[in-house]
């Protein structure tokens, strides 16, 4: 996986919650039954905040949001529609069960980015490395860094999320 | 250094004599329960893995409690759908639409005991933490409980809030849950386990219990657990179900912090939409016109809840205009609730009365809020579209407060009809 990604910045406020900002939850139902495929969900993204998202987001696009990105019951299917539009995400903070729902995702990250909205604004052209937790902000000539994601939970997005790394635990673990 | 509840729990669940917060370890789950909205997407992933059956059948439980009566076609065929794969699976607990709410009746029924690990695709099994047995949610991850029996987690820090006083008339336990949440926060709230302890325990019930188990998990806690005691015991006993070996904190456990809370100074609250750390006190909203109100889900469906309501409602009726939905928690609740003619208090009301289950909670299943609606609940939560439109609002409050509110025709504060 290649873990430098350059696009658009998106840059979204606080509390951003996960079953109406991100993907309006009712939308991840297909004649009754949930859905979880990447492909459908990643047409619902962010749709009630900026209805042509879908659209115009392109892979490689950041998203930068404020504190507790994600917040609200933890489901998990804005941000597998996120990972679907190969986006990347940057937040100032994500609550805890949201922070393992973007591992299982496979939705490259920085979650815990101090002030990361003082140094970027919506439609700056960014370039970050979610390896070493580098942000560079071309659009201003600056540059800024967090702390990257801990190996062992950037392996499983590299795996591309959870269910590739469960077969692989499971391959490992000669139980099927 | 000793051990907190939550750690011994896990570590047994483990397989280790010793755990302290922060360790990853993978606990075997006593149970794994799943609802229906989630068996099909389960089985997609099992199959993706290449899993015909869940790891252990016998601890594997499936409940109908979301969509009890099936609205639609797709509905109804993804019902028949769940039948077959439970039974594909060898499922042992199953339980169809009717039975009640998954994370009430089966402490009723004793299949969820203190001081076991339950592992659970849904978020509020923390109700379990009522009798003593710690509740662990994993959502999307949970396919690797039901291949494996386990999954990775960090153990949670705990905070341990200690309760004393009893609480005034007319103010419930939902109330002092909700303050609670309120002045805890999301930031001290995140990933750990809320412990109560003191005092007041001895005036509060499981049912009471309950709603202190619930609420947490709504401002990002990992579980909730109040010690196994001998309210529980006896709560037990009134039930013909098994006794259990007390198990509680290490007088040198760490807490990572302590909260303290009178109860005797607790007030009617109501949490304003969109979010349900937004409590404040009743006063605030007092006026607010309601069109709906609602009685239930997991976080207020226990007899104990039915009989708040019902002491506001009796003898009296619905505001003009105002429609009432009760969904008992279960099969046990309902019949209990018909026994001691709260079911003719309800209906005497106006109030219509839905089957056992999680009722309009679930996104608005079986009567869903209109746009521009305002409703009265005692949901979980009230994000944007909760119960339906995206235009309705919903201030979540105690059962007593729904009902006054509910006679009103505007949200009430439920002390101005205990006179």
């Amino acid at each position: 996986m290649n873990w430098t990604m350059r696009g658009r910045c998106w840059k979204f406020g606080d509390n951003l919650s996960l079953d109406d900002d991100i993907l309006e939850f009712a939308k991840v139902f297909v004649e009754g039954v949930r859905v979880s495929d990447p492909n459908y969900l990643k047409k619902h993204v962010f749709t009630n905040l900026i209805p042509d998202f879908p659209e115009r987001a392109k892979p490689g696009d950041i998203v930068v949001a404020g504190k507790r990105f994600g917040q609200g019951n933890p489901h998990i299917y804005g941000l597998l529609g996120m990972a679907g539009l190969g986006l990347g995400l940057i937040a100032e903070s994500v609550p805890h069960f949201t922070y393992r729902m973007i591992v299982a995702a496979g939705l490259p990250t920085l979650p815990f980015f101090n002030d990361i909205g003082a140094f970027v604004e919506d439609g700056d052209e960014l370039r970050v490395n979610f390896k070493t937790g580098e942000v560079e902000n071309l659009s201003r000539g600056a540059r800024c860094e967090s702390e990257p994601l801990p190996d062992v939970l950037r392996e499983i997005i590299g795996t591309g999320g959870f269910l590739p790394a469960l077969k692989k635990r499971l391959t490992d673990m000669n139980t099927i | 250094m000793g051990m907190t509840l939550t750690e011994k729990i896990m570590a047994r669940a483990s397989g280790r004599d010793k755990l302290a917060a922060g360790e990853i370890v993978y606990p075997e789950a006593d149970l794994a329960t799943i609802h229906d909205l989630y068996v099909v997407e389960a089985d997609r992933q099992l199959t993706e893995l290449g899993v015909e059956r869940p790891w252990d059948p016998e601890r594997v439980f499936v409940c109908f409690d979301h969509d009890t009566i099936p609205q639609t076609v797709a509905v109804a065929n993804r019902a028949k759908q769940i039948r077959e794969i439970v039974k594909r699976w060898g499922v042992k607990h199953f339980f169809g639409p009717g039975r009640g709410q998954g994370h009430v009746f089966p402490m009723e029924i004793g299949i969820v005991k203190p001081g076991e690990c339950v592992l659970a695709y849904d978020i509020h099994v923390t109700n379990y933490g009522a009798v003593g047995c710690l509740g662990l949610a994993l959502v999307f991850e949970f396919p690797a409980v039901l291949a494996t029996g386990s999954h990775w987690l960090k153990t949670p820090e705990t905070i341990r809030v200690n309760l004393r006083g009893k609480l005034p008339p007319g103010v419930g336990i939902r109330d002092a849950a909700a303050r609670i949440i309120h002045e805890t926060g999301p930031d001290a709230a995140d990933y750990r386990v809320f412990e109560y302890a003191g005092d007041a325990l001895a005036h509060l019930g499981v049912d009471a219990r309950v709603k202190l188990c619930n609420l947490p998990i709504e401002i990002g806690a990992k579980s909730a657990i109040v010690p196994a005691d001998d309210a529980v015991a006896g709560w037990m006993r009134e039930r013909n179900l098994d006794g259990f070996e007390a198990m509680q904190s290490d007088p040198d456990a760490v807490f990572t912090e302590t909260y303290e809370f009178d109860l005797s100074e607790m007030e009617p609250t109501v949490a304003l939409p969109p979010r349900p750390e937004n409590v404040v006190p009743l006063g605030e909203a007092i006026g607010v016109p309601v069109h709906a109100a609602y009685l239930g889900s997991c976080a207020a469906d226990q007899y104990e809840d039915m009989a708040e309501a019902a002491e506001i409602l009796r003898g009296k009726k619905l505001a003009p205009g105002v429609r009432m939905i009760v969904t008992p928690g279960s099969r046990e609740v309902l019949a209990r609730c018909v026994e001691d003619g709260l079911m003719d208090v309800f209906c005497e009301a106006g109030a219509m009365v839905g089957p056992p289950g999680c009722g309009p909670c679930a996104i608005g299943r079986g009567g869903p809020l209109a746009d521009g609606e305002t409703c009265i609940a005692t949901v979980t939560r009230n994000d944007v579209g909760r119960m339906g439109s995206r235009e309705a609002r919903i201030y979540l409050a105690s059962a007593a407060t729904v009902a006054a509110s509910a006679v009103r025709g505007a949200i009430a504060d439920p002390r101005d009809f205990l006179a």
